[in-house]
């Protein structure tokens, strides 16, 4: 392995074919890692991770057949046969869920999932996705859980202000009823009632959906890279939906775009993942872009971060997690970067605050299993909650709190 | 080989792509999954364009290399397959389906000068769900161990 992050065989090999359309020069990329022996084992599990399994099988089939081992081959082509599966399922679902939502006249706005699939990508296998993510009014929440239900779907987890986590019957649908496109941190460029008005047909697995347009679509692609970068869970096959969406939409109004995102404080989230688009898969960033990348040194300092981060998983030298690991500090110095507006710097900052004080005053079960309160009492935790915290660090050996408060001035040395 | 006025179409209850040459193919109704490979996935192209028996056949000739009579045959016993698992629909031209537009001209002729490969039987495939459920979601489905420690019952993943 090479001290360059993305300098292996494999990830050469990845970025070259992590494309709907790539071309000549793609394929000589490929080729020239092909030359180098890939670890098959770990481009697999890399993909698979990725999320750009699907672009690689296509690509490797047109440009390179026969490159890749037969039992790689085999298995590649099975987990892609299998997200197509799904997909397919995932999308005659949406057609069935949307059907019954007009039905009863509930306004429902699909976005990611199928709609992005057959948007971007032109075709429903290239992109995996595993639910379905629905945007409702505040209002019509309460009858489209009903409606749900009535589909024999369970909720499980609720996000507060966010979304609904249904599953169906045989647990492999999921849906996101969403109140919001991203969660209030991120900004919305727009209030449902706008999003309805500006939606565009498309055909989605035989039926047409009225899915995001494609500004909207674009700028709701850039606020997911930038949520996800933020907790470090970002995936190349984010990236690639923003590099699809330029490649697929060249009259795209970017200017329009950036013009609405600059009003609701999301510029840089914009800027950025255009910035990444362009780097790590060599899309175009669109002219209107390249002026405002170019005078904010920002966009390319958080872009930096996240590029080497994603190219340390594509040579495996970084293990991919799914689940954001709480950095407070690291998550907190990456949001505030991308926010270019001080209200929304602040009203991070004051929420913050906030959270961190009520999550310290606020009873937990430790405090209930302290001392048992009738509920008539249970107020009352709010003063136990100071005893209990009390008791447990009077209780705490001399060592462990030199130790704990070691690590409160920097970590152990 | 069925009458020449009759075309095909995809039945309604079908959703249907392509990835790498295969057709990937599903039946909401039944929830069954089929596929379709080298001249199974042309004459299905040919189908989602409406054509008829004929036109398949020439769409076939262009591309493969076999007699008339062997694609002919292969291709009414592919119509007969599709028909039964209820993956197509035969129509007459007029009827409400014939809204869909025809194959003519988006087929390729016989004699195109595209290299030809040998002809082979077309073939579909059914699956059960068995390749989906084999699948597991690098994001929703593992433990925060990672990929690929799948997440227990009880523990829902972090929104």
């Amino acid at each position: 392995m090479t001290g360059t992050p993305g300098n292996t065989p494999e990830s050469e090999l990845i970025l070259a074919f992590a494309r709907a359309n790539a071309d000549a020069a793609h394929a000589a990329r490929a080729r020239a890692a092909l030359a180098r022996g890939i670890r098959w084992e770990l481009l697999l599990r890399t993909v698979e991770l990725q999320g750009v399994a699907p672009l690689l099988h296509v690509n490797l089939g047109r440009f390179c057949a026969g490159e890749m081992p037969l039992p790689h081959a085999e298995r590649l082509r099975r987990t892609c046969r299998g997200i197509a599966q799904l997909n397919l399922r995932l999308a005659g679902e949406l057609r069935r869920l949307l059907q019954l939502f007009e039905e009863r006249r509930v306004p429902a706005i699909p976005f990611k999932g199928p709609v992005l699939a057959v948007s971007a990508y032109r075709n429903l296998a290239l992109r995996r996705f595993s639910d379905l993510d629905i945007l409702v009014r505040e209002c019509d929440l309460k009858l489209a859980q009903q409606l749900l239900s009535s589909l024999g779907y369970v909720m499980g987890y609720h996000v507060p202000g966010l979304e609904y986590h249904f599953v169906d019957e045989t647990g492999r649908i999921t849906v996101d009823l969403h109140q919001k496109i991203a969660s209030s941190y991120f900004p919305a460029a727009d209030n449902f009632d706008t999003l309805w008005a500006r939606l565009q047909p498309l055909t989605i697995a035989g039926g047409v959906v009225r899915g995001l347009s494609t500004e909207d679509s674009a700028f709701m692609l850039c606020v997911h890279l930038t949520k996800d970068c933020r907790a470090r869970t970002e995936r190349l096959s984010e990236v690639c939906d923003v590099a699809e969406l330029v490649a697929a939409e060249p009259a795209l109004p970017w200017e329009r775009v950036l013009s609405r995102a600059r009003q609701a404080g999301g510029e840089r989230i914009v800027l950025l993942a255009l910035w990444l688009a362009g780097r790590l898969l060599g899309s175009s960033v669109p002219q209107a872009a390249r002026q405002r990348i170019e005078s904010d040194p920002q966009v390319a300092s958080l872009g930096r971060i996240v590029e080497q981060r994603l190219l340390r998983q594509l040579d495996g030298s970084l293990e991919y997690l799914p689940h954001r690991r709480e950095n407070l500090v690291e998550d907190s110095r990456f949001y505030l970067g991308t926010r270019e507006r001080r209200g929304d710097k602040a009203r991070y900052l004051l929420d913050f605050v906030v959270n961190r004080i009520a999550r310290r005053l606020t009873p937990s079960e430790q405090d209930r299993r302290f001392v048992k309160l009738p509920q008539p009492l249970h107020l009352l935790y709010y003063l136990v909650r100071p005893i209990r915290v009390a008791r447990d660090r009077l209780r705490e050996s001399p060592r462990r709190r030199r130790w704990t408060l070691r690590l409160a001035r920097g970590g152990p040395k | 080989m069925t009458p020449p006025s009759e075309r095909f179409t995809v039945h309604p209850k079908i959703v249907s792509e392509t990835i790498d040459g295969e057709v990937i193919i599903l039946n909401l109704d039944r929830g069954r999954y089929y596929s379709l490979t080298l001249a199974g996935t042309d004459a299905w192209s040919a189908i989602t364009r409406a054509a008829n028996a004929e036109e398949i056949v020439d769409a076939l000739m262009a591309r493969y290399e076999g007699s008339r009579t062997q694609i002919e045959q292969a291709v009414g016993h592919l119509l007969g397959e599709l028909s039964r698992e209820e993956l197509i629909v035969a129509f007459a031209p007029g009827s409400a389906e014939a809204a869909a537009p025809p194959a003519n001209g988006s087929v390729p002729a016989a004699g195109s000068t595209a290299v030809r490969r040998p002809f082979e039987t077309p073939v579909l495939r059914a699956y059960t769900d068995m390749e989906d459920l084999l699948l597991l979601d690098p994001i929703h489905e593992v433990d925060e161990s990672g990929w690929p420690n799948r997440l227990s019952e009880d523990r829902q993943p972090l929104p």
